[in-house]
This record gives C-alpha cells, structure tokens and sequence, in this order.
C-alpha cells in the first residue's frame, strides 16, 4: 500500500520549494517533517478529530501545517482574521511562533481543544474534507464543504492550463486561506513540484519586492492590487503572466495593465466549485479585456438563453455540501447543474463572458444592467474614484429602480456630487447614470474583502 | 534653505506629516516611531494608503522611485526612508 505521505509530493523534485520570504521549505524535506510532527501530535490524535481549525497565514510554516492535514487527510477549517471557529471544529492549532523553520518541533504549535465544539453526523473523521467560510451576506454562516482528492483534481486541471511543473514559479500573494489561493495557487504548486512563493499580507511593496527577487513565472492577483500598480505606474524588471479573479476589472484597465505590465488573464471560479474557467494567453487583449473565458476541463458550462443569462456549471471536482456551524448539511448542492449566481452570456466557440452577479443587476431604461458595468464606468470615468459600489434602494424612478453609488476617492478630496452626477450623465449611456452619489471616507467590508453591501443599504434606510 | 539640501529630522518631520495630513488613515503624530513598522505591525498603512503614500513623497520631495527602490528595506519606516531620501536630495 503506497505511504500516503508519498503521494502528494509524488512530483517533488530536489530543487522544488516552498517560501514565504524568510523561510524555504524543500519538497524533499516535507515527507520526514510529516512524520516528525506526525509523531509529536499524535498525543492529540487529530487524525481521529471531526475537523481542525487554522487560521491561515501566507507563510511556510503554514503552507507546511496544510500540506500534513492534506496527507493525513485530517479534516481542516480554512480560517483567517476574524472568522469565528464554528463549533464543529473540535481542535484549534496555532502556529506559537513566528520566526524560525522548526516545523516539527514541540515548541512550533499550540494544539487546543475547541470548547464549543458540537458533534456533527455529517463529518467523519479522516475523511479528508477542507472547509472554507462562504463569502455569503445573509448574515448566517455558511460553510463550504470539500473533498480533498477533488480539490487535487482541480488544481491538476489549473497545473495543466499553466502549464505548472517543476521549475516554474508561482506567486501567491492572495490569501491561502480563500480558494483562490488555495486551489489555484498554492495547490497547483506544490503537487507538481513548481517552486513556489507566498506573500502574506500583500502590499505594492511586498509584490514588488516578490516580483524582483524571486521572478516568477506566475503571479496571482486581485483587481485591487491590479488598479494600485497602474497608479503607482512602475514596471518589475520581470515580466509574468499575471492571473487576476474576482470581480471584473472594466475593459479599459485590463487594456492599461496588459499595456504597461504583460499579459492579464482573468481565472472566473467560486468557492464552491473552485477554479471554472481562464481567459486565454493567444486571444489578444481586446478578448481578454472583454472578460471572456473559456472553461477548464472538468467544466462545462450552461447559460439559459441567448443575452444575457445565470451561468449554469457542471463541474467534477466541485464541492460537496454547505453545513452550517454545527456541521449540519444546509439545502443547495442537489442538482447536478450549479447555479453560480452570476450573470454572463454565451460568446461562441467554446467561451463565455461573465458580467456580474445576478442579484447585482437592474432593469433601467429596459436594459438589464449590471452594478459592475456601472461601477467599472465610473471608475474608469474619475480618477480620483478609487472605487464605486451600487446599492439599490427601493424606490422606483422613471429610469428603473433607483440606485446610489458609494464611492471611496483617493486623495482625500472628494468632487462635488452634483459634478460628479452631471458628468456621467454626459459621457454615459442613461442606463449605466446612478440616481445619486455618496462618498465615503472607507466602504464597509466583509471579512473576504468585498463590499459590504447590506451595509450600505442600511446607510440608506437611515 | 531648498529641498536639495534638507536635514535628515527635516525630512522625517515631512513624512510624518504626509501621514498625519494628507492620507486617510487616522493617524496622529504622536503614534509615529520612527523605528516603528510602516504596516500593520506598526504604524498601520494598509494596502491603499501606502501607494498614496509612496505618490505622496515623490511628489513632495520631487523624485521618482525606481521599481527596485521600492523594497522592504528602504520602506521599513520612517527612519530608513528618510535616509534613503536624504542621500538622493544630496545627490541632486
């Protein structure tokens, strides 16, 4: 029976590894530290535990912990900052120190157990299941539950669209704990032996620093941090190919970016199916730019009619289930057909383009506008408009329901409202024109960074 | 006396006060170290505020910084910025 501490680091070459900057893991190495720390908890017999909770840093010593629950197929709860342990978690481990490369030694993690802790029928032990917190705002937790060998199977499929293998690098300056990092970037990685560096707490200089010394040949980003380099305007002595996911970046940035820093592809997943779908590298950047994707294998794609429509995907390596905090199974995972919640249309030949969120879209003028477009145009329209958020209240107007957009500016001088107002309703078309603008000196956000959009309905009810 | 020639307090005092004035990040002058963390273990920019920060100082002191300039090293905290800006405002 082949040693199941082999089998994810099958690929791992010598030269193969793991850093965060500071400390270097070989892949060679990982095997023995697995059974060393194997040995040192098994005190705690985790293996037998209904599921572990960690909150995820973007460093070695964490992309280590992950790898032995990975192994072992010890159940494990993707946290991060200010993500509550959910009560089937019965242990939490902590990383008790933050410097140094003891990876196995007693000092290195706290094993606690978690006091809250709620049996669940649902879990089996050692089941190799990976939970993650859903980005939902409903305001009830929801948890996303998956099968490790599925998530495997998607990051082989990203390893192969990217060609990741030994000797490629890849930057992972996103969060590890969130599926983008997780399946798409870490993952991929490491199960193909590809050198592989992550960045916690990014910043434009942390990227760049990364960017210089380590040269990758992969980086994965955020329109955010996309939308800081363009303004900041220095171009890395080396040039990758970058891959952005989340939301959509509006065409003309996509185009400035690709302009001053390389290629920019757009990864369309969720954390319930992991990555989907990629813009292609050969396409051009008038395509790429466009926000149209083709699906990866493992994928197909369903969207309802012609125009635009939900997009429907089929996956083979998706999630297993929702299970609320007690690691009870919630409704929504019986259909063969996931229904993504997103809004895009069917642009022939294989491909698709995502518009936006399908409760993010509004009927204005007869048009079916999505809040992204709209806020896409307006950032691209004012420089000085860091970001747009559209939340609709429920008054109707002549053009539609009526919408307010929330803006942060940079700078710290906000324009004139009415100004603002009178100038998109100039270089506009009148569908895409918000009723009213409102600025603000931070957006509310939710624990994975986006908008809070509850919030800010809230601001206008009061 | 001219922006070429500034004493190294000179120039930490004006950093501190781009901080202070001229970012959205809620800080006072009295929680300024100047051996203290420009990030989240020290002063606190996050993501935004420290590429406003960065446009901010090449325009006040009249440079430009080069992608490779723009390390962790030079962009510690105050102290070893302001270093970093002296030497160059010499230079010209």
């Amino acid at each position: 029976m082949t040693n199941p501490v082999e089998l994810l680091w099958a690929n791992a070459l010598p030269g193969g590894t793991l850093s965060d900057g500071h400390a270097v893991l070989r892949y060679q190495e990982i095997p023995d530290a697995i059974n060393a720390l194997g040995i040192l908890l098994c005190g705690y017999d985790l293996s037998n535990s209904q599921c572990v909770f960690i909150q995820v840093h973007n460093d070695t010593a964490h992309a280590f912990i992950l790898s032995y629950f990975l192994t072992l197929r010890i159940n494990c709860f993707l946290g991060s900052d200010g993500v509550p342990v959910p009560p089937f978690c019965d242990w939490i481990i902590t990383a008790r120190h933050e410097d140094g490369r003891e990876w196995a030694l007693p000092g290195r993690w706290q094993v606690m157990p978690n006091a809250a802790c709620v049996k669940s029928d649902t879990i089996a032990p050692g089941a190799g299941k990976v939970f993650f917190a859903s980005s939902g705002t409903t305001g009830v937790p929801k948890y996303i539950m998956h099968q490790s060998a599925r998530l495997l199977q998607n990051a082989g499929a990203v390893a192969d669209r990217f060609d990741i293998g030994p000797g490629t690098k890849v930057m992972v300056p996103v969060p590890v704990h969130h599926m983008y990092g997780f399946g798409a970037g870490f993952l991929p990685a490491v199960m193909t032996g590809a050198d592989c560096l992550l960045i916690d707490r990014n910043n434009i200089i942390r990227l760049l620093t990364g960017l210089n010394s380590f040269q990758p040949d992969l980086v994965l980003l955020t329109p955010a941090v996309c939308k800081m380099m363009l303004l900041l305007k220095k171009e890395p002595a080396v040039t990758p190919l970058y891959i952005t996911a989340g939301d959509k970046m509006n065409k003309e940035a996509c185009l400035a970016f690709e302009q001053r820093f390389g290629k920019l592809v757009n990864l369309y997943g969720c954390t319930e199916l992991g990555a989907i779908a990629v813009s292609e590298e050969t396409a051009g950047s008038q395509q790429r730019s466009a926000g149209i994707v083709r699906p990866l294998k493992d994928a197909s794609i369903r969207i309802g009619h012609t125009g635009l429509a939900e997009i429907q995907c089929r996956h083979a390596a998706g999630f297993e289930g929702y299970v609320n905090a007690n690691g009870q199974p919630l409704a929504g995972r019986q259909e063969e057909w996931f229904a993504t919640r997103d809004m895009g249309m069917d642009t022939g030949n294989g491909t698709f383009a995502i518009a936006g969120r399908a409760d993010h879209c509004v009927n204005r003028l007869g048009f079916l506008v999505s809040f992204k477009e709209i806020e896409n145009a307006i950032e691209n329209l004012f420089h000085n408009i860091h970001e747009a958020v559209i939340v609709p209240d429920n008054q109707e107007t002549l053009l539609g329901r009526r919408i307010i957009a929330f803006c942060h500016c940079t700078g710290g001088h906000e324009p004139d409202p009415e100004l603002v107002k009178k100038t998109c309703q100039e270089k506009l078309p009148r569908q895409l024109v918000p009723d009213d603008f409102c600025f603000l000196e931070q957006l509310p956000r939710l624990h994975n960074g986006k908008p809070d959009r509850l919030a800010l309905a809230a601001i206008i009810t009061h | 006396m001219g922006m070429n020639t500034l004493p190294l307090d000179d120039v930490k005092l004006i950093l501190k006060e781009i901080i202070v004035n001229d970012l959205d990040a809620n800080i006072q002058m009295k929680d300024i170290g100047e051996d203290q963390s420009l990030y989240e273990d020290g002063i606190g920019l996050d993501s935004i505020n420290l590429v406003n920060f960065i446009m901010l100082v090449e325009e006040k002191f009249n440079i430009s910084f080069d992608q490779d300039q723009l390390n962790a090293a030079t962009f510690s905290n105050i102290h070893n910025l302001a270093t970093h800006i002296n030497a160059r405002l010499v230079v010209q």
